[in-house]
């Protein structure tokens, strides 16, 4: 029986049935699933500090100090110029955030132009374990990881190679790192959400012909009384084909795993403005109270994800503690894909996502009235060579 | 104050008002002179009396709140361990009963009236609760007559009746009850300059324009309509004498010191948020009694049908008396004596926020009656029969504390009787049926 | 717009009780039995009431700020307890605030404009021309009758006085301003009884008072210009008169609120506000939860009985009810509107059908941390068949009941199986736990559920001989209940009154009730009905307290229900 209305791909609810949403109940034949996303993270491996034997990076008040000492400041100046900090930008307190935005050459803006500095080296991760797939199909590279649950060979994630060191990219689980956590509880509450949508379910265990729909949504999520993203609410398909991408893929012993493709997400500002995967597949269970979890990776832009970070400045640097030319010249190095045909430098990078979601209602709207025309030219924002001067802010 | 002085005072208003000065020192409110006419703070003579209740739902474990001993050097039992540092002050009640006379018991109301009305009602409460006869005697001269809060959140939790039909409401927020007692009505006794303040006189002199057609209006209804508009012009007299209060010079209290607006715990049933803000209410009492605003206070700490709880469990205190099975090593209800602990160790904490108030050689304590009780002797039954009660404070030298009082049976009007005369209600007999009594428990009286 | 500022540009009448003008007849309005009418009436204002009122008169701009002395629940209604209330002086302390509170926005520089109908010669000195007006129009509005000449000339004394004190005549306003509205004239709804021509020795509301019976009872407010004109006239007094205004108002959009305040009423809407439920089990509730709930049942109501004009009974079994996202998320429903209301229509089938299955009943009437049977039950039989429930007994000995040693009973119905295998429990709550036991699909946010704890949930039972499979034939049982439309009828009367019928009214409610039947059971024809008879203004000096034989709980559904599990 179908609900009424002009809903496109909804629920339907069998007579007499309890409804499925948050009681694990066998799907009907046909059956469409939805889903709006309530975690959005990098998938990083941590089973404790032996991930980083060259040790965990430093907290942005130490780099800043050997930056300044490196820079001819005596041991106390540089301490007195730390004083305060964080301090304020234009303030008094706060004058070493100028010397600190041009410290490569002492006149460009190092976060614009990192090249403009020297590479500190960024502590990477060294360990064996990591999360996401085997983009490149080869499982002996030196690059490769092993699944930690699987323990599948050959898994690429350069990017948390880069950052997994980093201390406000590590947590133990199940709790999430710190930086992201925070990201993403603002972006929650604003940031319009992501839906999955999941039809073909002949079997819970075993389905050949699965398909998968990733879109984006017309509202942010609603919170519930503990804080947690609000399941069972209802989420309009936002028409914008940008952010609509239609997935393949088969369910082999209860986990879905959808076929490489090209993966597409607007986003936000705050955290990127538009995510754009190739290669991208999605690793989902669901829960035994209905929930996904699973993994979301693909190669992206490298110095997208970097400027994700970066275009934010000092106001990053200094309260993630990501020392952004170590960043900068470290992802570099780590990308793994898309040989620039001039260079011969890789402009992509292994990437992984944790992705966690709660069961929605997702709402297509049958009318094409507002379509919207999305902008000509590539996604992705343009590599600035530009003195910027200052920061742009996020915040 | 008689009627004259009530019509000179309202005429005097009004003749200022008609034009004269602002600054006219009004005549010193006789309440703070003894008999010399010598202000009470300044000579350091006695203080007021206080008396308050303090109340909750549910009762204790019988067999683990009864002292061993009967009579003086009593020890405090496992239960109620958390008032040992007070039992020289404290006198524990136990053995008292209601005795219902055929009529239905219902549970967590019949306790609890009989206690503080002296009846068992039918419906509803037939007779004002004892603090309000108490306030009677000792609560017509303060800003406030009582105050009255509750930990569990509704208004309606208040067990403080000025009548039959009227509840006084209980704060369920100190920050409100804070507000409404520091806030900006008032008048610092220990400030150095006071003003009458105009916009008061002029609040005061209308409102007695409201006062002044009560003649005419209680003429014009029924009989019980008359008993109900005039407890309404009561209330107006009540909030009229409160500004005659905020336009008088009040007496120097050394003990009033200034206090901060606190901030509310959540307001509701989690134990843990109810015993945070049990403490700020404490707190604000005990000054406001120091700050001579009130001789009468009331608390709930939780209601009679005790909803408090843990965060993350559906269990009631309530439901788990009834439900939860009795240990059998322990002998008791271990997740309900949880509770019970809770609440003995926050009456705790309201005796020492009294005795933290130091007045001269003595505390707040000293100069407090304190009854705190519950509603049933055994919850899981909805037994009557040997209610939890103590009796706590010096009342001011009034009584006797530090025994062990075991009643065989009597009825529970006895104790509010005998706080009647310690505070010296004049009544020689109260309750109804066999609930009347004319029996203090004379071991308290001095 | 409010009463006040549309006033403004009118003149009103003369200050003064019109005369009531008889016609011949006897001035019996209908057929129905004559009824001796039950005592006049002195009724608190409840907090709604005191806000609509403020909102009428005065305007939405006017913000009420203060907190209220709780109303109180007498014989199943508030309507009913504000009969039997008084005010406490911490309630008088809290109607001052907000009484100043409103007088200070009344008269500030932005409303004053429309509020105020006339300018002083002096904004620094007393006016008393000035001041005579607006106490006097708006006083007709807040004391429903025009004032008397002691009363006016008292205001606007005190008026003069306060401005010549504080140099301000806006200030002396808002100083009366802020007595009348603490003034028992305006906090109590007070009836005048006089002497009725038509029946020599009897007596009859004066017009005054009906007005505001009818405006209360029909639009839950104070009567508005139009009303207290007719009033005036004598109109009121008259069959065809009081037919018009009854008309005009039941016809009116805003029947719909004398609607809604009823049933919030009804309702036990009022258990709201002390109402909690723990976030970690029921994470989905939360207080916006509980408004959206409320307004769903009182749309739910108003779309079936106002606009449909359908019958009541069909409250019970409707398919169609208004969501928000918000209750979609709860109920498992998906909501296409973004914010805001849209109509949905379960399928045949499903057992979220009636307002006894939404949440403004479900979670209302359940503990904090998972459903009650019992205390469904319980309100089932009181609210909506006004049935008396006797309380449990004190003292019951409970070492009857056995002392498990394995407390996880895993569904209600198990749990409560003791209550009904014990004959000292069985008594009462097997004229609960049954009734109760046939939503517990519904969990105590609201939820549905199939299961608790892994067992699967059943919903037969019984109730008054009606046995029934599941919840849809449950609530069937309850639409067909013949007690269902009487209660109805007399609650209603019970909440124009503001007390219990008399033993008197009996044949005249039962005429009514046949009324209701033979009608279809609509409601606002039945209100309408009400409204024009003459048992609704009928007054007995005698009548006395005998129409109150109520049980008086003091906390609307919050003691006594908890008590009963």
């Amino acid at each position: 029986m179908k609900l009424l209305g002009s809903y496109g791909r909804t629920f339907a609810l069998s007579a007499g049935l309890a409804l499925a949403m948050s009681t694990a109940v066998h799907a009907a034949p046909s059956e469409t699933r939805g889903y709006v996303i309530s975690w959005f993270g990098i998938a990083g491996y941590f089973g404790g500090d032996t991930d980083c034997p060259d040790g965990i990076n430093p907290m942005s008040t130490e780099f800043y100090k050997r930056e300044l000492l490196r820079l001819g400041y005596s041991e106390a100046d540089a301490t007195n110029l730390l004083k305060d900090f964080p301090g304020n930008p234009g303030k008094p307190d706060g004058e070493y955030i100028k010397i600190m935005q041009t410290r490569g050459d002492k006149k460009t803006n190092v976060y614009a132009n990192p090249e403009s500095s020297y590479d500190p080296g960024l502590k990477e991760i060294k360990g064996k374990f990591g999360y996401g797939f085997n983009l490149d199909g080869k499982t002996d590279s030196p690059i490769s990881f092993i699944d930690p649950d699987t323990g599948e060979k050959g898994i690429k994630n350069q990017y948390y190679r880069t950052l997994g060191c980093v201390r406000s990219f590590r947590a133990p689980p199940p709790q999430h790192p710190t930086l992201a956590q925070a990201q993403w509880d603002v972006l929650r509450d604003e940031m319009p959400a992501w839906l999955i949508e999941v039809s073909g379910i002949t079997d819970p265990k075993n389905s050949d012909n699965v398909t998968v729909t990733l879109s984006r949504a017309t509202d942010h999520i609603s919170r519930d009384s503990t804080g947690g993203v609000r399941s069972d609410m209802s989420f309009n398909v936002d028409p914008d084909p940008r952010s609509h991408n239609v997935l393949h893929g088969k369910i082999k012993d209860g986990v879905l795993i959808t076929e490489p493709t090209d993966i597409r997400l607007v986003a936000d500002p705050f955290l990127i403005p538009e995510y754009h995967w190739t290669k991208a597949q999605l690793k989902l269970k669901v829960n035994p109270d209905g929930t996904l979890k699973g993994i979301l990776g693909g190669y992206h832009d490298w110095y997208a994800l970097y400027w994700s970070y970066a275009s934010s400045g000092w106001v990053e640097e200094h309260s993630a503690s990501l020392d952004m030319p170590a960043f900068y010249y470290s992802i570099k190095r780590n990308a793994d894909a898309n040989p620039d045909p001039v260079t011969g430098e890789n402009r992509d990078i292994s990437t992984a996502y944790e992705i966690e979601a709660v069961p929605a209602f997702v709402i297509h709207n049958d009318d094409k009235n507002d379509k919207k025309v999305s902008d000509a030219g590539p996604v992705g924002p343009q590599r600035i060579q530009a003195n910027i001067g200052g920061i742009l802010g996020k915040f | 104050m008689s009627a004259l002085q009530r019509a000179s005072r309202r005429t005097m208003l009004r003749g200022m008002l008609g034009g004269a000065a602002v600054s006219v020192a009004l005549p010193f409110l006789d309440c703070f002179l003894n008999e010399n006419g010598t202000a009470l703070a300044a000579t350091g003579a006695q203080l007021p009396v206080a008396f308050g209740t303090w109340f909750w739902g549910c009762g204790l474990n019988p067999g683990r709140w009864e002292p061993a001993v009967v009579g003086k050097n009593y020890d405090m039992n496992i239960e109620t361990a958390a008032l040992a540092p007070y039992k020289d002050r404290i006198n524990v009640l136990s053995g008292f009963k209601v005795f219902l006379d055929g009529k239905g018991a219902r549970p967590h109301f019949t306790g609890e009236m009989a206690i503080l009305t002296g009846d068992v009602p039918r419906e509803s409460p037939n007779f004002a609760s004892l603090d309000s006869i108490i306030a009677d005697t000792i609560g017509t001269r303060t800003r406030f007559r009582s105050l009255e809060v509750t930990g569990t959140g509704k208004p309606t939790d208040s067990l403080s009746r000025r009548s039959a039909s009227v509840l006084n409401p209980a704060e369920i927020s100190p920050a409100a009850l804070y507000t409404r007692v520091f806030g900006p009505d008032f008048r610092d006794p220990n400030a150095a300059d006071f003003k009458p303040d105009p916009r008061v006189m002029v609040r005061r002199s209308v409102l007695s324009g409201v006062t002044d057609q009560r003649e005419a209006l209680l003429k014009q209804v029924g009989a019980a309509d008359r008993v109900r508009l005039d407890e309404y012009f009561t209330a107006v007299r009540q909030l009229e004498q409160q500004l005659d209060i905020q336009l008088q010079k009040p007496a120097p209290l050394e003990a009033c010191t200034a206090t901060t607006q606190p901030t509310d715990a959540e307001v509701g049933t989690v134990i843990d948020n109810v015993v945070a803000n049990h403490k700020l209410f404490a707190q604000i009492l005990a000054h406001a009694i120091a700050c001579d605003q009130t001789h009468v206070f009331n608390v709930v700490f939780g209601e009679a049908t005790s909803p408090l709880r843990r965060a993350g469990t559906a269990m009631t205190h309530h439901i788990l008396t009834h439900e939860e099975p009795t240990d059998e090593k322990l002998g008791y209800q271990p997740q309900a004596s949880y509770f019970m602990g809770r609440i003995v160790e926050s009456l705790a904490f309201y005796l020492q926020t009294l005795d933290g108030i130091k007045e001269g050689d003595g505390t707040v304590l000293d100069r407090t009656l304190l009854l705190a009780h519950s509603e049933t002797g055994f919850a899981k039954i909805h037994s009557l029969e040997n209610i939890p009660m103590f009796i706590a404070g010096g009342a001011g030298g009034r009584i006797k504390t530090g025994m062990h009082i075991e009643a065989k049976g009597e009825p529970v009007t006895r104790v509010g009787f005998t706080i009647q005369q310690a505070l010296g209600v004049p009544v020689e007999n109260w309750g109804t049926m066999s609930l009347n009594t004319s029996k203090p428990i004379s071991e308290i009286l001095i | 717009m409010s009463y006040l500022s549309s006033s403004a540009r009118r003149t009103l009448g003369a200050v003064g009780f019109a005369a009531a003008a008889a016609l011949a007849g006897c001035g019996q309005h209908d057929d129905a039995p004559v009824t001796k009418g039950g005592p006049v009436s002195l009724r608190r204002l409840t907090e709604p009431e005191y806000r609509q009122i403020i909102a009428d008169v005065f305007g939405t701009t006017i913000k009420v700020p203060g907190r209220f002395e709780p109303d109180v629940r007498d014989n199943g209604l508030i309507a009913v307890g504000t009969s039997k209330v008084s005010v406490a002086g911490t309630g008088i302390e809290e109607y001052d605030l907000t009484a100043r509170g409103i007088a200070a926005q009344v008269v500030d520089e932005v409303h004053r404009t429309t509020l105020v109908p006339c300018t002083p010669a002096k904004a620094t000195q007393p006016d008393d021309a000035c001041a005579s007006k607006f106490i006097s129009q708006t006083g007709k509005y807040l004391f429903r009758r025009p004032l008397t000449q002691t009363e006016l000339q008292t205001f606007v004394k005190d008026a003069g006085e306060s401005a010549g004190k504080l140099g301000n005549f806006y200030s002396g306003l808002e100083n009366t301003l802020s007595a009348m509205l603490v003034s028992p004239q305006f906090l109590f709804r007070e009836e005048a009884a006089v002497p009725d021509p038509d029946h020599s020795g009897q007596q009859r509301l004066d017009a005054y008072s009906k007005a505001s019976r009818l405006s209360f009872f029909l639009w839950d407010t104070t009567p508005d210009a139009e009303l207290l004109a007719a009033a005036e006239k004598g109109d009121l007094d008259t069959k065809a008169g009081l037919d018009k205004q009854v008309d005009r108002m039941v016809n009116s959009p805003r029947l719909a609120s004398g609607v809604r305040a009823f049933f919030t009423d009804m309702l036990g809407f009022d258990g709201f506000t002390a109402l909690a439920k723990d976030p970690t089990i029921y994470p989905k509730y939360n207080s916006q939860v509980a408004a959206d709930a409320q307004e769903q049942t009182l749309r739910t109501l108003t779309d079936l009985l106002v606009t449909n004009k359908g019958d009541y009974r069909d409250i019970f079994t409707t398919r169609k009810t208004y969501l928000t996202r918000l209750l979609g998320s709860v109920y498992g429903v998906p909501v296409k509107t973004q914010a805001g209301w849209e109509a949905h229509v379960y399928d045949e089938g499903d057992p979220r059908a009636s307002i006894l299955t939404e949440i403004s009943f479900v979670a209302l009437h359940s503990h904090p941390g998972r459903s009650s049977p019992t205390i469904r039950g319980k309100a089932v039989r009181q609210v909506f068949l006004c049935q008396k429930v006797p309380d449990p007994p004190g003292n019951v000995k409970f070492t009857m009941v056995q002392d498990t040693h394995n407390p996880n009973f895993r569904t209600a119905r198990a749990r409560l199986g003791a209550h009904i295998n014990q004959p000292t429990c069985a008594g009462c709550h097997k004229i609960m736990d049954p009734v109760g036991l046939a939503m517990e699909n519904f969990d105590s946010a609201g939820s549905f559920r199939s299961t608790e704890n892994d067992a699967p949930i059943t919903t037969e039972g019984e109730i008054d001989g009606i046995k029934f499979g599941d919840t849809l034939g449950f609530i069937k049982a309850v639409h067909d209940h013949p007690q269902t439309p009487v209660c109805l009828v007399n609650r209603l009367y019970s909440f124009g009154v503001g007390r219990g019928s008399t033993k008197d009214e009996a044949d005249w409610l039962n005429y009514q009730e046949k009324q209701f039947a033979d009608g279809g059971f609509k409601v606002p024809d039945l209100m309408r009905r009400i409204a024009t008879s003459s048992a609704f203004y009928r007054v007995s000096a005698s009548a006395g307290n005998e129409a109150s034989n109520a049980s008086f709980s003091m906390a609307g559904n919050g003691n006594q229900m908890e008590a009963s599990k």
